[in-house]
């Protein structure tokens, strides 16, 4: 029974003190009594005594004060406590040597003395130990504080201690552990209750043991739910075995399988239900697995989730504000005399007003998921239009710009008449909108997609197939669909060194454009032998870094007009 | 000088100090910190510049501390200057000069052998 009870009290947290004493050995003193049962803070005067608990009053489960200080008195304390409900919460010994300031401190709300010289440590443990209870079942009397079944906290105490522990232990990693039991209705259905409630015992006792041993709290919740806080560990396959062999020698059969969420490294400021929570969600993880015992929680994918949640509530200021920006990639033919402009690619950039740019490839598939990019093609088709009705009239030329439309997009039933209503508003003829769709579009979403194009070329937009040779699409699908222009995707270029089997496959899709009578395009030219073997295989029209980079509108503009001779 | 023999020397009891502080060498190092203590400083300085306030609460302090340490041939003698100055916003004029005198003799030869214990 004795050893029952020291053990209770190893699984409680120890609790906080506040020493106020102006006199460093006097503290030291009163320390040396107290250090081994509670966790110890210092304030050498009252003001500072202040500042801790407005800082930290959850933390601190009790105040051991000194009348006499400088800068601010014992007195001054009592008299602040008395106006803030808060600190009235928390128990005030005084420390005195003065027995007639015994009375106006009782007056002050004081709930106890200590004598100075002080008495015997083991008095001044007892009687601070009896006040902080007195003060804690009072304060919460209502709630329980532990499971019946396993003596572990109850959810409602574990929440607080957690909260608890954050504070006092601020700067060490701590994680937080979702334990059930898999199927364990089954245990309960095939065993009976009384047997099934063995088990959760036995599980409490190797969790008790685990916490002993390692800083920590744990709690049961309902049913089958444990869960641990403790400091940060690499591994607790240790553990995790002992709780099964441990449970598996009282049942004598191997029935009882745990599954395991951790959430690692828990930050002081975060809501404890949310880690709860998200530890819980890691661990359905492994539900179905019996050879898995535990996952961990993907704290940067919650970062993620985050960022990805600014973007998406930034997206409508951003288009307002237009922080989309349109940039052209100039696009040169190259089988002439000389390599003249033909055409640009608008690409579309995102200057957000927080992170700065923005990859189209974080942004794009974000807005894929979520309908958005129907709105930002939207905006990129109006915004191109304007530009190239700007340039008409500033330079009386039209340049034929392509605009890629996202194969999410294909699936919009008023794609066709936006694209119209873009380009026909300006008065612009359709053989200078050049609309490219991914190969990955028309390699999910055919019918739709050759619906598409073949209204838009009968309407006479070029049709251009954009990343050729990336997707899963073969050659047989692209007989279906009507276009005028393929890309080869910048991948085959870039390893035109590396292999020479590319070489072939380009040169491949090159004398297949020429038969079939369309326009080859190389994307992602970057240097003199990418060019001079894409010239002597025949392809029609270059892009990339050799020629430009994308550019914004206005340096575009620049080099439009030197084109131009202007 | 073993501890006890300190607290024989200076007239202090040992047996309580030890009770509380739990071991000789807790007491050791409580001592030398009583060694950078200020508290009878303030006291002298109240009782020159004739500031019972100031006297009194340097004087409650070395009471506090002397008295945590079993000192106590100084506890009693601070004692002697806590009372006397305990109602200092009354007191118009004082003369603790043969207090003081007791006091200092006291402390300086606390802290001598203080000194001769830890070195």
């Amino acid at each position: 029974m004795k050893t029952d009870v020291r053990r209770e009290k190893e699984l409680e947290i120890k609790k906080t003190i506040l020493i106020v004493e102006d006199d460093e050995i006097n503290g030291d003193i009163l320390s040396s009594f107290l250090e081994n049962d509670f966790y110890i803070l210092r304030a050498f005067n009252g003001k500072e005594c202040l500042d801790i608990l407005k800082r930290d009053d959850r933390i601190i489960d009790m105040v051991l004060l000194d009348i006499f200080m400088p800068v601010m008195n014992g007195y001054q304390v009592l008299q602040e406590r008395q106006k803030n409900p808060k600190l009235k919460r928390i128990p005030f010994i005084v420390m005195t040597s003065e027995t007639e300031i015994e009375k106006e401190c009782f007056h002050l709300g004081v709930n106890d003395f200590i004598k100075k010289p002080y008495d015997n440590p083991d008095i001044i443990v007892a009687r601070i130990n009896r006040m902080i209870e007195l003060y804690e079942d009072r304060s919460i009397i209502k709630e329980v504080k532990r499971d019946k079944l396993t003596n572990l906290y109850s959810i409602e105490f574990f929440k607080k201690y957690c909260a608890q522990f954050n504070l006092r232990h601020p700067k060490v990693k701590k994680d937080l552990l979702a334990i059930n039991i898999t199927r364990f209705h089954l245990i309960n259905e095939l065993y009976g209750h009384d047997f099934a409630d063995e088990i959760l015992k036995d599980i409490g006792e190797s969790i008790k043991n685990f916490v002993r041993d390692h800083e920590g709290i744990a709690a049961r919740a309902n049913g089958d739910n444990f869960y641990i806080y403790c400091y940060h560990r690499e591994d607790y396959s240790e553990f995790f075995n002992a709780i099964i062999e441990h449970a598996t020698g009282l049942t004598h059969i191997n029935i009882v399988h745990i599954r395991v969420g951790i959430y690692p490294n828990v930050k002081a400021d975060m809501d404890i239900d949310i880690v709860i929570g998200r530890a819980m969600g890691a661990s359905l993880a492994v539900k179905e697995d019996v050879n898995r015992i535990f996952a961990v929680y993907d704290v940067s994918s919650e970062e993620k989730t985050h960022y990805n949640e600014h973007l998406i509530n930034s997206f409508d200021e951003s288009l307002k504000n237009k922080d989309f920006k349109i940039y052209f990639q100039p696009k040169y033919k190259i089988q002439g005399e000389k390599n003249v402009l033909g055409s640009a690619e608008a690409l579309v950039r995102w200057v957000h007003p927080e992170y700065g740019m923005v990859s189209p490839g974080v942004f794009v598939p974000l807005f894929e998921k979520n309908g958005l990019i129907q709105r930002l093609d939207n905006y990129v088709l109006n915004e191109v239009a304007e530009k190239m009705m700007e340039w008409k009239n500033k330079y009386d030329v039209y340049l034929p710009v392509s605009i890629n439309i996202s194969r999410v997009d294909i699936y919009n039933t008023n794609l066709e008449e936006e694209i119209l209503e873009a380009f026909d508003s300006r008065n612009i003829p359709h053989e200078y909108c050049y609309i490219e769709i991914t190969e990955s579009a028309y390699s999910t979403g055919e019918d739709t997609i050759i619906k598409l194009c073949s209204s838009l070329k009968e309407k006479g937009f070029v049709i251009e197939i954009d990343d050729f040779g990336t997707g899963y699409s073969t050659l047989n699908s692209l007989l279906d669909i009507p276009f005028d222009v393929l890309k080869i995707d910048m991948s085959f270029i870039r390893k035109l060194d590396q292999n020479p089997k590319n070489a072939n496959i380009v040169q491949m899709i090159i004398n297949i454009c020429k038969d079939i009578g369309v326009v080859s395009v190389a994307e992602g030219v970057e240097t003199e032998r990418h060019y001079s073997f894409l010239k002597e295989a025949g392809c029609d029209v270059i892009q990339g870094y050799y020629f430009s980079k994308p550019l914004p509108a206005s340096e575009f503009e620049e080099l439009f007009k030197k084109e131009l001779g202007k | 000088m073993t501890v006890e023999e300190f607290y024989n020397v200076v007239g202090g009891d040992y047996k309580t100090a030890l009770e509380r502080l739990m071991n000789p060498e807790f007491i050791k190092r409580m001592l030398s910190k009583f060694l950078v203590n200020n508290s009878f400083h303030i006291i002298k300085e109240g009782f020159e510049n004739k500031n019972p306030k100031m006297m009194f609460e340097g004087a409650h302090s070395l009471k506090g501390v002397s008295g945590n340490l079993s000192l106590t041939n100084l506890f009693n003698k601070t004692c002697v200057v806590v009372e006397a100055t305990r109602d200092f916003e009354n007191i118009k004029e004082f003369d603790l000069t043969n207090e003081m005198k007791d006091l200092e003799e006291t402390y300086l030869f606390t802290k001598q052998k203080i000194e001769e214990l830890i070195s």
